[in-house]
């Protein structure tokens, strides 16, 4: 694909660089030719620099035949009239601005734009990291279905064997991580205090788990 | 008629007292705290301090009842969103903006929600190469 991006920031250098490692034709802008440093040594994308929403500096990058174009400086107003033009002046097919105000990103969404705010996606994951500790998906398998999960294992199930806590067709212990070293329980596999537990989980068994993983009642030692 | 100015610089400033001598009903927005604070006691504008490219600070100063938006802040990109989020209310008001740059012109325009717009940088130089070519 051919694909521009526009600041070349720590979000713009990634994102560009896992881009052109997957093969795709890169060009990034930025003002400043020294943010280009970020970019990793087998970045092999056109870097240019110039101002983000200049009409030669777009065309020089080739915006009339681009696939993507993702707008990602520090500016919120800067990216939501660089990815418009990409979209209402070139009719770019996927255009994503990165908008910080998450206000801001759910009004530009009715433009037509895919907005990434930064900001909420943070704060959700963060409230998600602390209000559901415990239940941590790796991995999301088919179209989720079956999740991975990576869980420690609750303090009053010490004692217990794993070969206990699995479901058949719902929860199954896949392996166990214990003072850095992982193996897989068999029959009778003792749980220990601090091991680290990867489940094969199916989705709607979720609930299931968090009940008696969060109070440990189901199976109470 | 309900007029909303967006940025109080000499231009936001000099049409609001114009605007409310023709007995208009006009806000004015703006985004520095010190130019607010200045206007609130020299003059008697009603002046909203905000940032003119945020919905809920828009939705307070009255978007939804503006029949013309005036976005005149000195930076171009400012007054492009503001058009956008005008054109987003179901009242549809009119935007006119100011072009600080010549180079943005192409971008002003009914595509971009904006009805009218003067850029003058392009005016000044249009009368200086008529009067050089009248030498």
């Amino acid at each position: 694909m051919h694909i521009i991006i526009i600041g070349c920031g720590r979000v713009g250098s990634q994102t560009a660089n896992l881009l052109s490692e997957a093969g795709h034709n890169v060009n990034i802008i930025d003002l400043d030719p020294k943010s280009f440093n970020r970019l990793g040594k087998s970045f092999n994308g056109r870097k240019i620099t110039g101002f983000g929403y200049d009409k030669d500096v777009l065309e020089r990058a080739g915006i009339e035949e681009a696939d993507a174009f993702a707008a990602l400086t520090h500016g919120d107003n800067r990216n939501i009239v660089a990815a418009l033009i990409a979209k209402k002046e070139y009719r770019v097919p996927i255009v994503i601005a990165r908008i910080y105000d998450p206000v801001r990103a759910i009004v530009y969404n009715k433009l037509s734009i895919t907005t990434i705010s930064p900001t909420r996606w943070g704060a959700n994951k963060i409230k998600e990291l602390i209000c559901q500790k415990d239940i941590n998906s790796q991995l999301s398998l088919g179209n989720g279905e079956v999740e991975i999960i990576e869980i420690e294992v609750p303090y009053n199930f010490k004692g217990l064997t794993y070969d206990k806590i699995n479901v058949p067709g719902e929860i199954m212990v896949t392996a166990v991580t214990r003072l850095g070293r992982a193996f897989v329980p068999v029959v009778g596999s003792e749980v220990k205090e601090g091991d680290i537990m990867l489940l094969s989980v199916a989705s709607e068994s979720i609930p299931k788990l968090k009940d008696f993983m969060g109070l440990g009642i189901r199976r109470n030692v | 008629m309900n007029i909303l100015i967006i940025g109080a610089g000499k231009v936001g400033r000099k049409l609001a007292r114009d605007m409310i001598g023709k007995g208009y009903n006009v806000k004015l927005v703006d985004k520095d705290e010190s130019v607010c604070d200045k206007i609130e006691k020299k003059e008697n504008l009603e002046v909203i301090c905000g940032d003119g490219c945020d919905p809920l600070v828009l939705e307070l100063a009255g978007i939804k009842i503006a029949d013309i938006v005036a976005a005149v802040t000195s930076d171009d990109e400012d007054n492009l969103v503001v058009a956008q989020l005008a054109k987003l209310q179901p009242n549809k008001p009119k935007v006119v903006s100011i072009i600080n740059h010549p180079k943005n012109e192409w971008l002003f325009n009914k595509k971009w929600g904006i009805d009218a717009s003067v850029c003058p940088t392009s005016i000044l130089a249009g009368i200086i190469e008529k009067e050089i070519a009248n030498k």
